[in-house]
Parts: C-alpha cells; structure tokens; sequence
C-alpha cells in the first residue's frame, strides 16, 4: 500500500536568477540556472512553483523552449505576493524551483502539420516556449501562423522577438492591439479579427489557443469555423495550482487537475465542462 | 490470525501499560457542563436553543493523560482522527539563512478507539497521498502510529454510514474491538498489531466468544439503518453527471455561508494551502501546510483576481460531485463515509449528503 517516499516533495532545488529584462510596466523577464548544474528538462507548455522563503510559492508557466540549453526563462506579471518579491529580486539572488509540473504541449501529435498559434496578452508567456520550440525544429513541422493580440501597444511582450518572428521567411506573423496609441500603425481590434487575414487547410492544420479566459470563448469558436476540429484545437488553462501534484485541490476543474491533467488540454477534453472555460 | 479477547475490565490497564511506551491518542467526552456555562456567559442561550436536537454531548480524539478519560462507546467525535496523519497546520519545511531543511512527524503513537467509517475515511486517504506522488510528511506519520478500531455501539443520529458501505472495514487497522458483552473481541489486522497484544491480558477466544462476534456481526448486519442514501455509492457516481441541471443546487446553495464548517470537519476532505511564516528579523521562518476547503470564497482565485468558482452554487456542487463522483472515479471508493459530521455542523442546514443525493436520485 505505502509507496516508497525518498524526498519531500516540497523541497525545492536551488536556482539563481542570472538575467533580469523588464519587459512591460508589469512583467518581467527572469533566466534561471540551478545551482547544481542541472537542466530543468521541461516539455513546452509545462508551469514550476517558483519558490520564495518568507513568500511562499507561485506558480509559472516556463516561457523558454527546451531547446535552450544551460537555463530556463520565467515571464512574470507583478500581481501578488511572491510575483511581487520576484520583480524585486536582481540577478545574483537565488530561488526555489520545483517542478516541471503538467501535462504540456503534445509535440510530437503536431509534428509534421501546419500549427497557428493564437495568443493574447500574457498567454504568450506559455505558448513562446512552444513557438520557439517549432522554429527551432522548423523542419518538423508545416507551416507556421502566428497570432498575438495585446490590450495597448504599451503591454506588448517579447517585443524583439515578436520583430524577428515577423521578419521570419518561414513563419506568418500577425499581430493586434485592443487599442491603439500614437506609436501604433499595426492592426487595431480583438484578436479574433485576424482570424480573416489567412486561409488555412484545416485538415491539416493545428491551433494552440493561449490568452486570458474571455478570450478561449470567443478564438475557439474562430478556430472551429476555420473548420479546425475540435481534437486539433489546444489550450492551456490558468488555475491556481498550489502543489502541482495533483494533490491541494485548488486547480480542479470538476474532475480534472488542471496541474497534472493539464495545463495543457484539446477543447475535445474540455468541451462539455462548464467550469473549463 | 486468531480471535482474541480482552475482558473490559482490562482494558484500562491494557491503555495504561501502552501509555507508557507510546504516545497514545483516545476519544475523550468534551466537558458538556463548560460548554452550556460558556454559552450561558456569552448570554447565547438562544444559540444553544438553536443547537436543539443536535447532540449536546461532544466527543474529540486528543492524547490520553489518564486511561479512564478514553471512551470506546461514543457517537461520532467532533474532528476526525484525520488530524493525526495530516494536522491542521504542519511545517513542511524550515528555513534559515537559505538553508532548508524539510521538517516531519515520525513520533510513534497509538490511536484508540477509530470507527469503521473513520478507518475508511483513512483508507482512501492512504491512496491520495501514498500512491502517485507519495507524500512523505504523511507516509511518516502513517507509517509510525498504530490504529486500534472500534466498533460502533451508539450511533451518532446523523451516521449514515452503512449505506455508504463503510460501517464495516476489513482493513486499515491494527487491532479492532467489538462489544461482546463482558468482553472485547480483538481481530488483530497487522503484525505491528500483534506486537501490541503484550501491552494487556489478551486471551485466545472461545468457541463460544468467537460465534458471539459473529452473530453481533449479522445483528448489525440486518439491522435497517436509521436513514441513508437510496442508492448504492456505485450508482451515485453514475448517475450523479446527469444532474448538473436539477434547481436544487441552486436553492441550498442560497443559504450557504461559505463558512467551511463541512469541509473542515470531514474525514475525507484533504485540500491543503501551503504559506509561509517568517520572523520579524526575516532570517528564518516555516513553510506551513493548513486545511482548505473548496467551500470558501477564495479558494479558486489565481492572483491575477480571477475567480474559477466565483459563485456559491458552483462551490457547492463541486463539493457534492467530488465526494460523489470525481473521488470515487479516481480513487474506486466515494469521498464520504457517511459519518454525518457535516449535517451536524452545518448551521443553514444544507450540507447533508443523504438529503442531496436522495433528491436528485
């Protein structure tokens, strides 16, 4: 009956912040490396408990693709206690790190098709670990179309990124604002008025949707009409995953633990769920 | 392994001479008479009217000072011995100067005197926390405290146990007692149970106690229990999907007052927050897990203020479908035992699970 236990699986490992970017007025770019040397060993779309004495744990969804050697980057809004001493932290400090945790993106399922990826605001946090994955492994996968959508050009993140993205021979960019400002010549409007800008093959074609919970109702029903199907349509869901075990019971959505089950789910799974979405 | 008994009369040396080895945890009857006085000072009297019809006479597990102040014949005790095996607050961790040090209870300990619906409730807490992802602070406190059960004599008028199936456990125990008159019967569960049997003056059972026990056992067996579900805990699970729908939730769950009195007195109930303590220096603090309950207000907010169960009513069905449905399907048994505790403490009256589940089956 009694399985055997040889840690405690609230013991952190030790990682020390090696780079700190600001990316916005409320997030945060930081890169961490363990102290041991070891690598994190994440699968795209998969979240850590960032570890804070005296603060307590937080969990963040990894925003770096696993192709990335030697460190793993956290994207971080400012928003409570433990995001709040985090965004005081400079390089040279040291957190606790457990994890990875969740089911992540399936990688291997998509290989060989076409992927649209649709994030909005800080859903691009978990969905840039999955992007750059796909760019780094390019000739894996068909073609490539991306999706970002930000409330005001002042919140958009990763923005150099996004540049290059762009500039990409081998990816379709789009991009919008909520609303604009006078820096802003790009599209204006949610991000479901992209949808329009491409013609897809939707047999062919996945969408992974990532964005705040308004945002799944309305791009999953983009995606559908496209005639993407509903297998083919994956998200990532933000719960409060306190333990990451399976355990705590903050994440459930009815039966499922957002923080094993997920965070990573095809709308097929979660279809029928009224707390899902 | 064989029957024993013990004679009742020994049974208060049997406790003493393992009090002093162990640390040993029994029921103990709460002072009744401070109870009404301290109502009574507050000038709560119409709360005590209020309390009216449930029971007056409060039971606890705590550790033995005394072998008399144990209690084999009682209701039901106002916490389950739950707290034993995952307290209500535990450190987890210590900090110091970035040092950790992960902290655990491996005191060893006896409890005495856990009903069959109790032992249940622990059985399928064992599943949650020692199979996938063991949990180490409660492997070790699990690992290190022995269970003697106790059949019950006096059912508390909210247990609606037998139809969940668990007023009777096979295992999970290490000794368990059942009344035969002048006697206990022992059944003895487990090799660190026997090891206990040198602690009292334990004989084999006779012929006779032996065919005592087991027509105590068919009695109770036949016996129509006083309320319970309508259907089998196998066809609650099943059924239960379909009746997402029914206005019921809708109307208990208006009177809800989010207060976590369910949750915190059930047996079954394992959420956990986890925060941390720090001293007023900030150079060394604890990492402490505490209960939580999907019944409070907060308990699926995220921090960017987003609420996943923002309502009463979806807190309160996602209570009564994961002990009726989500546990059972995850774990083969329900996440109720059918102790009663939270009808008996829920003051708008709305959290009994017999009363649910048989409205909507």
């Amino acid at each position: 009956m009694l399985q055997p236990a040889k840690e405690s699986l609230f013991l952190p490992g030790a990682a020390e912040i090696i780079k700190v970017e600001k990316l916005t007025e409320t997030e945060k770019l930081f890169e961490f490396k363990f102290k041991n040397g070891q690598e994190l060993g994440h699968a795209p779309g998969q979240f850590v408990e960032v570890s804070l004495f005296g603060y307590g744990e937080a969990p963040i969804s990894v925003s770096s693709s696993p192709t990335k050697h030697g460190a793993f980057e956290l994207a971080v809004r400012k928003v409570g206690n433990v995001t709040g001493a985090l965004h005081r932290m400079e390089a040279g400090a040291t957190v606790g790190i457990r994890g990875p945790f969740g089911r992540g993106f399936p990688v291997d399922e998509i290989k060989g098709k076409d992927v649209l990826f649709v994030g909005g605001g800080i859903g691009l946090v978990p969905l840039r670990s999955l992007i750059n994955y796909v760019l780094d492994n390019r000739q894996d996968y068909g073609r490539v179309i991306i999706f970002f959508g930000a409330r005001s050009p002042k919140e958009r993140l990763f923005t150099a990124e996004l540049e290059q993205w762009k500039n990409r021979k081998d990816a379709e960019f789009f991009e919008t604002v909520d609303r604009g400002d006078d820096s802003w010549n790009g599209n204006v409007g949610v991000i479901t008025t992209l949808f329009p800008k491409v013609d897809i093959d939707p047999k062919n074609m996945y969408a992974v949707i990532v964005g705040p919970p308004i945002m799944y109702r309305f791009a999953i029903l983009e995606a559908l009409s496209k005639g993407i199907t509903e297998d083919k349509i994956i998200v990532s869901l933000e719960r409060r995953m306190k333990c990451g075990l399976g355990k705590c019971g903050h994440c459930q959505i009815q039966h499922l633990y957002c923080c094993k089950d997920g965070p990573v789910f095809k709308y097929s799974e979660i279809k029928g769920i009224q707390e899902a979405i | 392994m064989s029957l024993k008994v013990i004679a009742k009369e020994d049974v208060l040396s049997f406790l003493g001479a393992m009090m002093r080895d162990w640390e040993v945890v029994g029921v103990k009857k709460k002072d009744v008479g401070n109870y009404a006085n301290e109502a009574k000072l507050h000038g709560r009297v119409e709360s005590l009217q209020a309390v009216k019809g449930k029971p007056a006479v409060k039971y606890m597990f705590d550790r033995l000072d005394n072998p008399s102040e144990a209690c084999l014949d009682y209701t039901v005790t106002v916490l389950p011995p739950k707290k034993y095996f995952m307290p209500p607050h535990e450190t987890i961790l210590k900090f110091k100067d970035g040092t950790l040090q992960p902290v655990f209870d491996d005191t060893p300990r006896i409890i005495v005197g856990v009903h069959p619906y109790d032992l249940a409730a622990i059985n399928l807490l064992d599943k949650v926390y020692c199979q996938e992802n063991p949990d180490l602070n409660y492997i070790k406190r699990r690992e290190n405290t022995l269970i003697i059960g106790v059949d019950v004599k006096t059912p508390s008028p909210f247990s609606f146990s037998k139809s969940m199936k668990s007023d009777t456990v096979m295992e999970g125990f290490d000794l368990f007692f059942a009344d035969i008159g002048e006697s206990y019967a022992v059944e003895v569960g487990t090799q660190k149970g026997e090891g206990l049997l040198k602690y009292g003056a334990f004989k084999d059972a006779t012929a006779q106690q032996a065919d005592q026990l087991s027509k105590a056992k068919e009695e109770k067996k036949a016996q129509a229990p006083s309320r319970g579900l309508k259907v089998t805990p196998e066809v609650l699970a099943q059924k239960l999907g379909e009746k997402r729908e029914d206005p019921i939730w809708e109307e208990k769950s208006q009177k809800c007052l989010s207060c976590g009195s369910c949750v915190t007195v059930c047996p079954t109930c394992y959420c956990f927050d986890v925060q941390d303590a720090i001293n007023l220096k900030l150079t060394e603090g604890e990492r402490i897990r505490s209960w939580d309950g999907c019944m409070l207000t907060d308990f699926a907010l995220v921090g960017t203020g987003e609420n996943f169960r923002e309502h009463k009513v979806q807190r309160y069905q996602h209570r009564f479908f994961r002990k009726g449905k989500y546990i059972f399907e995850k774990y083969g048994s329900l996440g109720c035992v059918g102790c009663g505790r939270c009808s008996s403490v829920c003051l708008p009256d709305i959290a009994d699970p017999v009363e649910v589940y048989n409205a909507l089956l």
